[in-house]
């Protein structure tokens, strides 16, 4: 079964052009912390943001706490382009708002000068995307 | 079983799932959808040369609420979608049918022409306005009814997270706001993490329009969510871009974003525009319910209440009907008093609720050396009686304001005053009786004196109907 599961993949995979990536299921980023953080609305950039066009995208923010993505600090949607587009686009910039989740990690953090934060993307019915990737992250205080 | 192998099999199982489902083995959007077809080529019909946006001079309505519409306002609004869904038949390429109205969206958003895309930069928002304003006036035509307004979905709102009700009643092809595409089931809500009162709250909180906005390269925070979160949770047509405007609940969807900036706006006096001529120049082009091809710049939606004629409901407007000042010299500085050009004396006989006339006396001499307010009489006589608002000339009144208690830093120069005029003073206008204006000290005991009125200039107006258009 799983020989003919294997192939049927592999065919499936080859008709329709997909490749297969290298990208992890999830993306880690040590970022500074904006210095009005605790009081200013906070949201994250993300910069070259490469998503496939032929599906809907949902990326979560998380704040990293010993190593594992404990507090959801937002998450952006992007839909699908066309069914028929190109296999993928990126995106100069996106923005989330994290505030809330910002102010829940500082709870749990304390005084930092900077968070890890994971991003994990996601397709319909929360799959998760492999092909996929952010350029890089930044948090600002929004002023 | 090792977690890279345990990886490894999830990532061959999830790209096998989706390349069956490519193929078209399966439907990754739910077993109770329909599949999504593509839109085909999304070219606009053929069109020539741009006519400038006019004035909309309609009077201003509200666009309310999906769910608060009243019987024969939903009969109005699945009319109208009929109507634009009967011409897909009848004249495929009208650009008022709903198919064509479906292609503009995919025109500008499923392209990888920059100069075209309308995502992912400050002209999200613009250009969805502009998009939705024509729709809005087609749909109104179709059922000959100017002053038919979109109503808006009001996702903001914990109370409307379901599909509203005249969309999914009945949740079949007889309803002309049904889309048989849609993953989200009638009476499933859309989740707290899109739409929750902290997204909704965060969103209108944002201090500059980079993040509620976005900017010439990126988009702003709702863009994605919650904007970006609905397409996604209603599914289907509504999930990509190409086909999002074959599904009704996209214009409804819409006009929630749309009510989101103009919430944004009346926010704060703080949660200003774009002044960039970049930004204010993007142009944008669309047939209106003429079929004609018409460009509308970013500017021309800021202000959707005075130019586009709409406001969001529950909200107080006056059904101002449009109205330009038009201003009239009465030789002021020739006689020193207000005497109302024979000619121009019936314009403020019947004026009406909605329109005004005013006197603006520009640089107006006002004493500066104590805080206090001054009355502003038509006669000397009245002003030292001082009677306030009761007296038959009372103009309006005056403020004064000191920077400081000892008076150290002075304010400069003069003070242009506007004041309405109430009927008395109409009355004597009409008549031809003139007006020797006086300021008086409504704090100063009596004996009260009245103080000439020493201005540059001072100008009459009436309000009159727009038409230029």
């Amino acid at each position: 079964v799983t020989h003919s599961l294997a192939i049927l993949g592999l065919v499936a995979a080859c008709a329709t052009g997909r490749q297969r990536t290298d990208t992890p299921p999830r993306q880690v980023f040590t970022v500074p912390v904006p210095a009005q953080a605790s009081t200013a609305q906070v949201v994250a950039v993300l910069r070259d943001v490469l998503v496939p066009r032929t599906a809907p995208v949902r990326l979560r923010l998380y704040a990293v706490i010993n190593g594992a993505d404990s507090i959801q600090l937002g998450s952006t949607a992007i839909p699908a382009i066309s069914r028929q587009a190109q296999a993928s686009d990126t995106l100069h910039e996106l923005r989330v708002a994290v505030t809330d989740g910002m102010r829940s990690w500082l709870k749990t953090a304390g005084r930092s000068d900077s968070i890890r934060v994971s991003i994990r993307a996601f397709g319909d019915a929360g799959r998760e995307l492999t092909a996929w990737r952010v350029g890089s992250l930044t948090i600002v205080a929004d002023r | 079983m090792s977690a890279i192998s345990e990886s490894t099999r999830r990532q061959f199982l999830q790209e096998m799932g989706a390349s069956v489902a490519l193929l078209g083995l399966g439907d990754w959007h739910g077993a109770s959808t329909l599949a999504t077809q593509p839109i085909g080529d999304c070219s606009t019909p053929a069109h020539g040369a741009a006519t400038p946006f006019v004035r909309d001079c309609r009077p201003v309505r509200g666009r309310t609420i999906a769910n608060s519409l009243s019987s024969a306002e939903v009969a109005d609004l699945k009319a109208a979608y009929a109507a634009m869904r009967a011409l897909d038949t009848s004249d495929p390429n009208d650009p008022r049918g709903f198919l064509q109205q479906a292609k503009v969206h995919c025109h500008f958003c499923a392209t990888s022409d920059a100069s075209l895309q309308v995502h992912n930069s400050w002209r999200f928002f613009a250009w969805h306005r502009a998009y939705l304003y024509f729709h809005e006036r087609i749909l109104g035509s179709l059922i000959g009814k100017p002053d038919f307004r979109l109503p808006y979905w009001g996702w903001d709102s914990p109370s409307h997270h379901a599909l509203p009700n005249a969309y999914v009643t009945p949740n079949n092809a007889t309803n002309p706001l049904f889309n048989g595409t849609r993953f989200l089931a009638p009476g499933t809500l859309l989740p707290d993490e899109d739409v929750g009162p902290t997204v909704i709250n965060n969103v209108l909180t944002l201090a500059t329009f980079a993040n509620f906005g976005g900017t010439a390269t990126g988009g702003g925070v709702p863009e994605g969510t919650p904007h970006g979160a609905v397409h996604v949770d209603v599914g289907g047509d509504m999930s990509a871009f190409d086909t999002a405007g074959r599904d009704p609940i996209f214009y409804q969807h819409h006009a929630t974003v749309d009510k989101l900036w103009s919430d944004w706006n009346r926010q704060s006096a703080a949660h200003t525009d774009p002044p960039d001529a970049a930004f204010r120049n993007l142009t944008f082009n669309f047939f209106d319910e003429t079929k004609t091809w018409r460009s509308i710049t970013a500017a021309q939606v800021l202000d959707h209440e005075n130019s586009l004629r709409y406001v969001y409901a529950p909200y107080f407007f006056l059904p101002l009907l449009c109205l330009i000042v038009r201003p009239i010299g009465i030789n002021w500085a020739a006689v020193q008093r207000i005497t109302l050009p024979p000619n121009d004396r019936r314009s403020i006989v019947d004026l009406g609720q909605d329109r005004r006339a005013r006197l603006h006396f520009l640089g107006l001499q006002v004493p500066r050396d104590r805080s206090t307010v001054y009355r502003i009489y038509g006669s000397q006589a009245e002003a030292q009686a001082d009677k306030g608002p009761e007296s038959p000339t009372y103009l309006g009144n005056v403020g004064v304001v000191l920077n400081d208690r000892e008076n150290k830093h002075p304010h400069p120069g003069t003070m242009d005053v506007v004041v309405d005029l109430k009927p008395s003073v109409r009355t004597l206008l009409a008549r031809g009786d003139s007006l020797q204006p006086f300021l008086v000290d409504r704090n100063s005991r009596a004996p009260k004196t009245a103080i000439p009125v020493r201005a540059r200039d001072v100008l009459f107006s009436v309000d009159q109907l727009d038409t230029s258009k």
